[in-house]
Formats: C-alpha cells, structure tokens, sequence
C-alpha cells in the first residue's frame, strides 16, 4: 500500500513538474508548480513527517504560491510571450540528456547493494525538528539567518528603481 | 555536552556586526551628510576580522557547535585570505561606486556577507553549514553581478550567473542528499566510514560524490562547468569581479581540498583519473580560449580557469606537501589577480568603457608606473621567475612530479608556454604600442595606490623568499 | 675592501638609479651611472679572479669561493639557496661579462646619445648585467634558470627596443622581439623538463650534490639521455642553435651595442656556459654528447653559408655569431669543455668589438645597414676600419690572433674524436673566412656606393665609441695567448680551469685526453691557415675584384644561393609546420566549438527568435541553457562512468 501510494505521488509530482515547465500560460504553470508541492506532500507524510509536510502546504503551496500568481497577474504575461516548448532539435536534445541522467540514476539505484544508513528520527512532530534545529544544526541555522537577510537586501536592490541616469553615451564606443 | 564556543566565528560575527550597522545608520546619517560612514565601518569589520584572523594563528585545532565548526590552522589561513580579499576589493570599489555614482551602502552590505560565506565555508566541517556558507556567498555575488541596474550588460551577467548558479547549486544540494542518504553523516572529514564499506563503493555515493564535486567545480569554474565565467566576469562591475575570480574560487577550493584529502582521501584511486582528466581540461582549454580574448576582463576570466587547472593539479598531487603548494598557490593568485583587477578597474574609467587590450597600447608613455606594475602581475600570472607565479607552479609542479604524474606535469608545463603568449601580448601592447585614441588621463587614489604597492611587493618578495609562507601553510596543510 | 660578494648589486643600484631618476640625468650622467655600476662590478669580478687564482695556484682542495646571500627556498627535503659561486669557470665568465659588459656601455654612451628613451637603455642594460651575472654565478639550477630567464626577458625588451620601427618590411621590431622570447621558451620548457627530471632523480638542484649524485649513482641511462637531450634542447634555445637559431638573425632589430653585448658576447654563451657547468651529466652520457659535437658542427657550417650571401651588415654578423656558437658546440661535444670556453672569450672579444665596428659604420652611415650602398669607407672612418680589420683577421682564424689558438684548440679536439667533425670545422673555417672579408671589401674598400646625402655626413665616431674598439682590438690580438697549444707554450686559461673539469678524470673513458704529437698538431694548424687564407682568396677573386662590376649583386640564378639567400627558408617551413596550426587550434577552439557548436547547435533556432520583455529577452537569449547544457553533459559522463564501472 505504501509503496502503490508512494509511486503514486512521485508521478504526481513529476507529471506536474513536467507540465510547469511546458505551459504557455504563466498562470497555468503557477497552478501546477502547487500540484507539484502537494506531491511532494504526500511524500512527506509517507515518511511520517507530517510536520514538514503541514509546512511544505501552508508555506509554498499556500503563502509563496499566492505571491507568484499575484506577480503574473499583475504583470500581466500574455500567453504568447512565451515560446512554446518543443520547438526545435535543440529542446529535444536537452530532454534526451535529461533522460539518459535520469536513466543512469535508475541504473545506480538497482545496483544498490546496502540499505542507507541514514538517521532516520527525523520524522512525527514539530518537538523533534525543533530539538534538531537548535541543537545539532544550530551554526547552519543560524547561518540560515544571515543568508535570508541577504535574500531582502538583494531583493531590494533588484528591485529598486535607479535613477535616471545617461546610460547610451556610456555603452561600448 | 555540546560546546558552544562561539569565540571561534569572532571574525564572522564582527563582519556581521559591521553590516547591521551600516544597515541600521547608514539613512539616517546620511541624511546628515556624515559621508564615509559606511566605508569607514566596513574598513574596521575587515581590519578587525583581519586581525582576529592573525590572532588566531598558532592556537591549536579547537570545534565548536557539535563539531559543525572547525578551527584548525587552515581556517585560520583561510580566514586571513578572505579578510585581505574583502579589504581590497573594499579598496578598490570605493573610486569605483563615487566614479559611477552608484549608491554604496547595500554594495557594501553585500560585500561584507559575501565575505562571511566565505569564511563559513572555510571552517565548516560538515556539508550542510558548507552548503549554506556557500549560498551566502553565492547570493550577494548575483546581486552584485548585477549591481548597475541600468546597464545591460551587467544584468545580462547576473542572470546568467544567477541561473546557472542556482543550477549549480541543485546538483551539489543533491549530491549532499544522496551522501547523506547512504552514509548518514555528512561530517567532510568522515563522509566515507559509516557504512563500513570503501568510500565510493556505493553507486549512489559515488553520484552524491560527483555531484558534490561538479557543484564545486562550478564555482571553481573547472571545465567543463566554466561556461558562465567569462561572460559573467566580462559584465560584472571590476570589484566585483575580483572577488569572484579570488574569494569564490579560494573558498571553493578550500572545500574541495577538505574533501580530498580527508574523508575521501581513501578513495583517491577512483576520483584520481577524473580530476586528472579535468585538471588537463581546464588548464588546456582556459589557455587556448584566453588566447583569442581581446577584452581584457575575458582574458583574465579564462586565465582564471586556466589557473584553476593548476590548482586541481595540486589536488592529484595531494599530500601535506601538496597541499602547501596548492595553498601557497591560492595566495599568490589571489594577490596577482588582486593587483591586475584593480588596474583594471583603474583604467576602464567612467561607464566601463575602456577594458579592450588594445586600450593598454601605451600605457608605459601615459602612465608607466601603472604599466610597471601590471607587467609584474602579467609576469607572475605567466610565471616567470623572482615573481610569487613562479614559485607558486614550481612547487605545484614538482609536488606532482613526486606524487608520480609525470605526464600532468608536461600537459601543465606546455600550458605555461602557451599562457606567457597571452600575458605578453599585453606587455607589448602597453610597452611597445603607440596610444590607440585619446584615452583619459587615469588618476590613482591614494588608497588603491597603497594596494597596488603591497600586492606588487608581496607578488615579489613571495617570489624572492616563498620559505616563511610556505613553512606555516605546512601546518595549515595538515587536514584532519 | 672585498667588493666581490656585491658583484650583483651594483647593477642593481646602477638600474634603480636610472630608473628613477634616468630621465634628469641627460644621457651622459645616465650612462655614467650604468657604466660605473659595471665598472664596479668588473673590479669585483678582478678581485675574485685574483682570490681564486691564488686558490688554484695553492692547489689543495677545491678552488672556489661561496657567497652565501640567503636561504631562498626551504621546504621539505627541497632546498635552494641563494649562493654565489665563484669558481674558475664562473670567474672567467664574470670577468668576460662585465669586462665586455663595461666597454659596450661606454660605447653606448655616445651611440644613443640621439636617442631620446636612452634612460630606458640604461635600465635594461643594467638589468641585464644582474641577470646575466646571477645565471653564471649561481650554485644551483633553479638560480641558473632564473638567470636564464631574465636575461631573455631583458633580450626581448632590447630587441623591441625601437618598437615604432620596422625590422623587415615584413616585421616590425616589437615581433622580432616576440620571436625570440617565443622560440626561447621552447627551449625553456626543454631546460625546465630537464630540472625536473634532475629533481626527481638526485632529490636537488645544486651542482655539486647533483654531479656527485651522478657520479656515483647514475640514474638509469634513458633518464640520463633524457636530461642531456632536455639541457641541450635548451642550450640551443638560448645559444641560438640547431633547431632554434631562428630567433638570433631578427634578433639584429634591437640597438648595436645590444647585438654586441647580449647577441653575440655573452647571453648567447649562456648555451655554453650552461653545457660545460654540466660536464659531468654529459661525460656520463657519451652519446648526447656526440649529439652536442653534430649539433655544434652542423650549425656553424649551415650559418657559415648563409652568411656568404647576406647583404645586411649586422645580419652577416649574426649569422656568423651562430656559426661560431656551433664551434663552441662543437668544442663541448668533443669533450673540450675547457676549449669551448676559451673560444667563448675569444668570440666575446672579437665579435664585440665586430659588432661595435659595424654600429660605428652604421651610426656614421645615418642607420644605413645595407653593404651593397657602403664601400671605400676606410678613408672616412680610419678607426673603425683598422679595428675591423683586426677583428675580421680574428674570426677568420690567421695565425698569431686570437680566434685562431681557441678554434685551433676546438679542431684538434674534434680531429682527434671523429674525423668528420673536424672536416665540418675546417670547411666553415674557410667560409668564416670568405664571409667576413667579402664584408670587409665590400664595406671599405672599392669605389664608394654610398648615397649622396648620407656621403656627406661621414665622419668617424666620437672617442667615447671609438677607444672601446681601440681595447677590444687589442684583446682581440692578445687575447688568444691565454690558451697557447702545447707546441707553442702553456695553456694558461686551461691550467687555470683544471680544477673545474677534475671530476671527469673519474669517470671511465674520460682520463686524460691522448695529446696529438707536435707534427700532428703543426699540420692542423697549417691546414686551418690554409683554410682561412683559401677564404680571404676566395673574397678576393670573386668580391674584391669584381667589386665595382654591374652585375656583382644581381640575383644568381643559381637555385641553391637563392636559398641561401633566403637562409634555407627555415623561417617559412617553422611557420607553416608551428606556428599556424598552433593559431588554427586556438581559433578552432574560439570559432568552431564556442560559436559553431555551441551556438549552433545547442541554440540552433533561439538566437534570432524575438522575445518580449527585456528579462525575458535575457532569459531565453540561449546560452545560459546551453552552458547548462554542457554542466549536464559533464556530469552524465562521470555519472556512466561510475555505473560503468560499479556494474
């Protein structure tokens, strides 16, 4: 049973990744970008992290997911803008090399031979995390701290305004 | 009980300090027309995370944090390095920001952040506070790439930096995953043990692995992960460009050399042929590319990837002794590349106008201090004797040779033939060229003309006299 | 006081003076400067002699100084210091360098004296001396190398010194200058392949630890081949010889006191230098020492016929500096390190003061170099055409002149060894001959060709040229009793190097080299006057004769001067076998895998594809996903490998 659902939230989240990225329509990808995290949801709550998984919804899905369909809209992207997907050999050879990676960590995960040796307390309540957060992982969470603050400074530059200022006298002479 | 000792990260919290100040004082102040308040608190953060560097030298190995955090003498080399990178990119942007008018305190924050990633890095001991030192590093070098929002160019750089960054990091942040995956610990200086098996006999080790090293190879810009560097450097701001081209690739080396010789040092015989193969790779195709650039910032970025290759050699070439020359190694670049990009940045004038090589044609008749010195930096990234270049090669070279890879040592010798074309060409220009146009007459600040000083003598004396330098990075060499 | 341990200071004053303050000097306090810093020198070079003289006169241990300056390098079981070393062979260079050295600075005192970047001059002659005398001086490999390089850097420099002129029609002076730093790196890397493999054989680079090393404990004989092979591939980079002396003829671009100086007294007997401070490697190696006699040989005879039919002054001069550095060669390769040496002075005085000849001819003809529009110039500039005199009768070997008992030293060694060789020898001696007096006559003698306007400025050189020729001509006469052959007297310069070359005694098969009887000896020295005489009748019937003929510098007909003429075409067949595929790759590189591959292929259609939106434009303008593309590649390959591999 498990494993039938798992594979089936790992399809999930494949088919809509696939189709976020080969939508025209922004708002249509954006809506796909959501089906996507619900898989990897579902996921979660197969490994019984349900905390992570309550988050993963309630932040991407719900409070960033919003945000970006918020910007498109705003921005108003007409469907057209984009170009649409498959439309050369190129493309297609980046999809053919997408494959053979994919393949090859098919092939390494057959070979397997051990099972992980991964820790895996990691999961049930928000107590457990947190005790993780703040005790072992404490430097990168704390770095985590200063890496977000970048993130709003960048933010901020990015979209900042310059001033007018001459910019065709100053290009290549 | 887990220590605590956050005395360690003193540089790292000093600098951070420094950048909430300015943050916090810097409108207010300004308003009230106190200019030079940032600079000047950004000048002591890197003075004082200079000087809790030095202060740290000698002390014994320490770790902190549960052992995420550790303390030993690379660190503190490392940490030393980042402080005089972030000190003289500092130096050289201000000219540069009051040149452009561009607004300085978020460059300055940016700066001081990114330098902390860098020191992150270098002491983490484990891959997840890597991975996010990593990041913030990575993060403030977007948005500086970019920083000159009006111009094309620049945004175009960081972009591309930005996405094939952002990719880059995909693949190292699943390399991570799958190490963690099968051994369970993502400590560098023990991935392997865990499972009890030999490191990288596991499938999906050996891929975390390699994904782990294309990640850094990227940042490295080994080929063939290097595509970015040369546009990205060509349209970065010329600060911003020698932090990439010294702090990024030093700290990522650093990493890598962490990794090598110590948690997968057992595993050499698997990675040796492919860092062989890359080493050659990058040093040949950096070279042969540099060898058409006419953009002098290009030619740099591809003489970069060049050295990058010679970096990896001192990988294969491993053992302390090796890894003294990879490090003496990195502070050579870095004061050559210091001393070029500052040049460079000298003489591109107003609106980056001026970075061709054929706008140094005589630039010994208009400026021949300035032209002294870049042929010093020219002849040390070429490698030619009584210059840090030089020696910096002469032991990465002969530590490959003792390690047994005498067909690496010829590919690298060849290279550095064909490199001192390039190099040359510049000399020439700038020696035996008549002015190509009018050009500006270029002003040297006072406090870039203090930096332009210390890296010229110091790409000398380390020429002359390496020994000091290279008996204590023995002990820095000495990776647990 | 002892100025020898500062022997290499004093340039180094001599140059940071001029550099800094050269410009307010005028040229003749500039000269002044960088003159007296040699001077300084060369009395420094005369008190070590003395010291090591007195050493060797003792007899009793090892004759030499060592002037510790500082550990340079120190790591691990790797060391190099910075030491002097003044031992006999060393001493006799030094003392030919700034001996030489000093003269051709005086003299370039009045010969720049026009020229308005002559403090520049200055710095770089002056950087030269501390190069050149660190290469000889030096204990060990690696200060022999750095040496080596700055001397070629200062060659490059010198060469390119009058960057804003043409050398040919076809190449300015600044890609002269590029030519010669080029073709010496191939010889460079050759050299530095051969430290290398010293290295990693006898575990050091300083010469006494590695011949004792040697000595005792040879290395395997194909890695000892390989290092003799790597050393002479780069003595023949620097000493201009088979394969690579094309850099030495274009090298004629630079300024004449610097063709005197570096291109013909001292840099080029780096090569030499370098060859017979390794005796004992080459010793061990009998066979690459045969290379280096055929080397040698070979090239003075194939430079010696180029240099018939040249029409430029100072190229006829190059290409004879070749030839002689062959005999030198030739000398070494026979086992006569120390007549290699002893022709080293003897060229760097008769060349020098060559050389010295034909700047004064040229600064009197108004930088007219062409010897077909010379002529009859000895009524004009007596000096200079008795000196010239005197050096031509040197290098053409005439009896009782220097040249003659140095390269009569050499063709006994070689006669003795292989025949053959000693054939080669005599043969060129005759063209050596034939070449230098077809310039004599040429240059001094017959009716004057010499244009009008420039006829009316001929006046002989000012003193300050003209009294280094006076010396250099009189050491050109004397110089050759240093070193008499065992029939005539003793061999002074070869008593004095002895202690030098005591460690071939040692080795097998090098004891004493067998003496030829006197007769023998008479005979070869009666047949290289043959030779030489041949030579001077030769130029006489054939150039002096016909001198004033119309017809004289027609083009022959004949296929084989005409490739003479254009020196064997070596440059052409160096160009189209190097140096354009070389560009080719690299362009390749650029075109076809950045922009054809890339570009093309990855992006075939999005480059011209129009997109809305500056960020947009940005995003999709291709490449980003095509270097991502190549990241991907990159990976999937080590990925297969490791599921090659585990599986």
């Amino acid at each position: 049973m498990e494993t039938v659902l798992f594979y089936l939230f790992a399809a999930l989240t494949l088919a809509s990744g696939l189709m976020v990225i080969t939508r025209r329509n922004p708002v249509a990808s954006a809506l796909y970008l959501v089906l996507c995290f619900f898989g990897l949801a579902g996921i979660y709550v197969l490994m019984d992290a349900y905390f992570l998984a309550a988050i993963q919804i309630a932040v991407y899905a719900g409070a960033i997911m919003v945000l970006f369909l918020f910007v498109i809209m705003l921005l108003r992207l007409e469907p057209t803008e984009l170009p649409s997907f498959m439309n050369s050999w190129s493309k297609r050879l980046y999809v053919a090399v997408t494959l053979v990676l994919g393949g090859v960590f098919l092939g390494l995960d057959l070979m397997r031979t051990v099972n992980t040796g991964a820790d895996s307390a990691l999961t049930g309540e928000a107590g457990a995390i947190a005790d993780r957060l703040f005790n072992r992982y404490l430097l990168p969470f704390e770095v985590t701290a200063l890496l977000l603050l970048v993130a709003i400074v960048g933010a901020v530059v990015m979209a900042r305004r310059e001033s007018p200022k001459p910019t065709a006298s100053m290009e290549e002479v | 009980m887990t220590n605590w000792n956050v005395s360690l990260l003193a540089p790292e919290i000093v600098l951070s300090v420094c950048a909430l100040l300015i943050m916090l004082l810097d409108p207010p102040l300004r308003r009230k027309r106190l200019a030079g308040f940032s600079e000047s608190v950004a000048l002591v953060g890197f003075l004082g995370a200079l000087f809790l560097g030095l202060m740290r030298i000698g002390l014994p190995v320490d770790s902190s944090f549960g052992g995420f955090l550790i303390a030993d003498a690379l660190s503190t080399y490392l940490h030393i390095l980042f402080a005089v990178i972030g000190l003289s990119v500092l130096i050289m942007s201000i000219p540069w920001l009051r040149r452009d008018g561009v607004r300085q305190t978020e460059f300055l924050v940016l700066l001081i952040f990114a330098v902390i990633g860098m020191m992150i890095m270098s002491c983490s001991a484990e891959m997840v506070t890597m991975f996010i030192g990593l990041e913030l590093l990575s993060l403030p070098l977007y948005v500086l790439a970019g920083y000159l929002r009006n111009r094309e160019r620049t945004i175009e750089a960081s972009l591309k930096y930005f996405l094939l960054g952002a990719f880059a990091s995909a693949l190292l942040l699943m390399g991570i995953a799958l190490q963690w995956g099968t051994y369970g610990t993502l400590h560098l200086s023990s991935v392997a043990p865990g499972s009890g098996a030999a490191p990288l006999s596991l499938p999906l080790a050996a891929a975390g692995f390699w994904l782990v090293v294309v990640g850094l190879g990227f940042k490295v810009s080994a080929v063939p992960f290097h595509f970015w560097t040369a546009d990205v450097y060509e349209g970065s701001p010329t600060p911003v460009t020698a932090l990439m081209s010294t702090g990024t690739k030093a700290a990522a080396m650093a990493v890598l050399l962490r990794l090598m010789s110590a948690g997968f040092a057992p595993a050499a015989i698997e990675w040796m042929p492919v860092l062989w193969w890359l080493a050659v790779l990058t040093m040949s195709v950096g070279n042969l590319m540099a060898l058409v650039q006419a953009n002098i910032k290009r030619m740099l970025a591809f003489s970069g990837i060049a050295h990058a290759g010679y970096l990896l050699l001192a990988i294969c070439a491993g053992g302390t002794a090796g890894n003294a020359a990879l490090l003496f190694y990195l502070a050579g670049y870095t004061v050559m590349n210091l001393g070029a990009f500052a040049i460079v940045g000298l003489l591109e004038g107003k609106g980056e106008r001026f970075q061709s090589i054929y706008d140094y044609s005589g630039l010994a008749k208009r400026n021949p201090w300035l032209a002294a010195m870049m042929t010093i930096f020219l002849l040390s990234l070429a490698g030619i004797p009584a210059t840090v270049g030089f020696m910096g090669k002469f032991f990465i070279f002969t530590e490959t040779l003792k390690a047994g890879h005498i067909g690496l040592v010829v590919i690298a010798l060849l290279n550095s033939l064909v490199s001192v074309y390039y190099y040359l060409r510049v000399i020439y220009l700038m020696y035996m060229k008549d002015e190509w146009g009018e050009k500006p007459v270029c002003r040297v600040p006072a406090s870039v003309g203090i930096l332009l000083a210390f890296t010229t003598l110091v790409t000398l004396w380390l020429g002359v006299a390496p020994n000091r330098l290279l008996d204590a990075l023995m002990a820095a060499a000495r990776i647990f | 006081m002892d100025l020898y341990p500062l022997i290499l200071a004093f340039p180094l004053i001599g140059l940071l003076i001029n550099a800094v303050l050269g410009r307010r000097l005028g040229v003749r306090g500039s000269g002044a400067v960088a003159s007296v810093a040699v001077l300084l020198s060369f009395v420094g070079a005369i008190q070590a002699f003395i010291k090591v003289r007195h050493l060797v006169a003792l007899g009793d241990g090892e004759a030499r100084l060592v002037v510790r300056l500082w550990e340079w390098i120190h790591v691990g079981g790797f060391s190099a210091d910075l030491s002097l070393l003044f031992d006999p062979l060393s001493v006799v260079m030094i003392l030919v360098v700034t001996g030489v050295g000093f003269l051709i600075h005086v003299y370039s005192i009045g010969y720049m004296s026009h020229d308005r970047d002559y403090a520049r001059f200055f710095v770089y002659l002056n950087l030269f001396m501390l190069a050149m005398l660190l290469l000889v001086l030096g204990d060990n490999y690696l200060v022999l190398f750095v040496g080596w390089e700055g001397v070629g850097l200062c060659s490059y420099l010198l060469i390119g010194f009058w960057y804003d002129r043409m050398f040919t029609t076809k190449m300015s002076n600044a890609a002269a200058g590029k030519k010669a730093f080029i073709v010496n790196r191939v010889g460079d890397f050759g050299f530095l392949l051969a430290l290398f493999l010293i290295f990693t054989n006898f575990h050091s680079l300083n010469f006494d630890t590695v011949f004792a090393a040697a000595a005792h404990h040879p290395a395997a004989t194909g890695v000892m081949t390989a290092i003799g092979l790597l050393l002479l591939l780069g003595a023949t980079g620097k000493s201009a010889q088979l394969p690579l002396f094309v850099w030495l003829p274009d090298a004629m671009a630079g300024p004449t006191p610097v063709s005197a100086l570096i291109h013909a007294a001292t840099m080029v007997t780096a090569g030499v230098y370098m060859v017979a401070r390794s005796h004992i490697l080459y010793a061990l190696t009998p066979d690459v020492l045969t290379v280096v006699a055929w080397v040698g040989g070979l090239t003075a005879i194939f430079a010696a016929t180029i240099a018939c039919t040249q029409n430029d002054i100072k190229k006829v001069l190059a290409y004879s500096t070749v030839s002689q550095l062959g005999y030198m060669f030739l000398g070494l390769g026979c086992a006569a390190f120390g007549g290699g040496v002893f022709h080293v002075v003897t060229h760097a005085f008769f060349k020098a003061l060559l050389f010295l000849g034909a700047g004064s001819v040229i600064h009197a003809m108004s930088d007219e170099q062409d010897i077909r529009r010379m002529g009859g110039l000895r009524h004009k500039l007596p000096l200079t055409f008795a000196t010239f005199l005197i050096a031509t009768l040197a290098i053409a070997g005439l009896p009782g002149f220097s040249g003659f008992f140095s390269k009569d030293e050499i063709l006994a060694a070689a006669f003795s060894r292989q025949p053959a060789l000693w054939g080669l020898g005599v043969v060129t001696a005759g063209l050596t001959s034939f070449y230098m007096f077809r310039l004599m006559f040429l240059t001094f003698f017959g009716k004057s060709r010499v244009e009008p306007e420039r006829a009316a400025k001929l006046k002989e050189s000012p003193p300050v040229m003209t009294v280094p020729l006076l010396i250099l001509a009189l050491l050109s006469i004397v110089g050759g009793l240093i070193g008499l052959p065992p029939v005539l007297g003793r061999h002074l310069l070869g008593g004095f190097l002895a202690p030098v070359f005591e460690g071939l005694h040692h080795i097998e098969g090098f004891g004493h080299a067998e003496h030829l009887s006197a007769s023998k000896e008479w005979l070869l020295m009666g047949i290289s006057t043959v030779a030489a005489l041949g030579g001077f009748l030769l130029a006489w019937t054939r150039v002096h004769k016909v001198g004033d003929k119309e017809g004289l510098f027609a083009k022959s007909r004949n296929g084989f001067y005409r490739l003479l003429e254009d020196k064997y075409r070596v440059d052409e067949v160096y160009d189209l076998l190097i140096v354009r595929p070389l560009s080719k790759l690299a362009r390749f590189c650029w075109r076809v895998v950045d922009e054809l591959v890339i570009d093309l292929a990855v992006n075939f259609s999005g480059l011209g594809v129009r997109l809305g939106g500056e960020l947009m434009r940005l995003f999709q303008n291709g490449r980003i996903q095509s270097y991502a593309f190549f990241m991907v590649l990159g990976l999937v390959m080590l990925l297969i490998r490791v599921l090659v591999q585990q599986g």
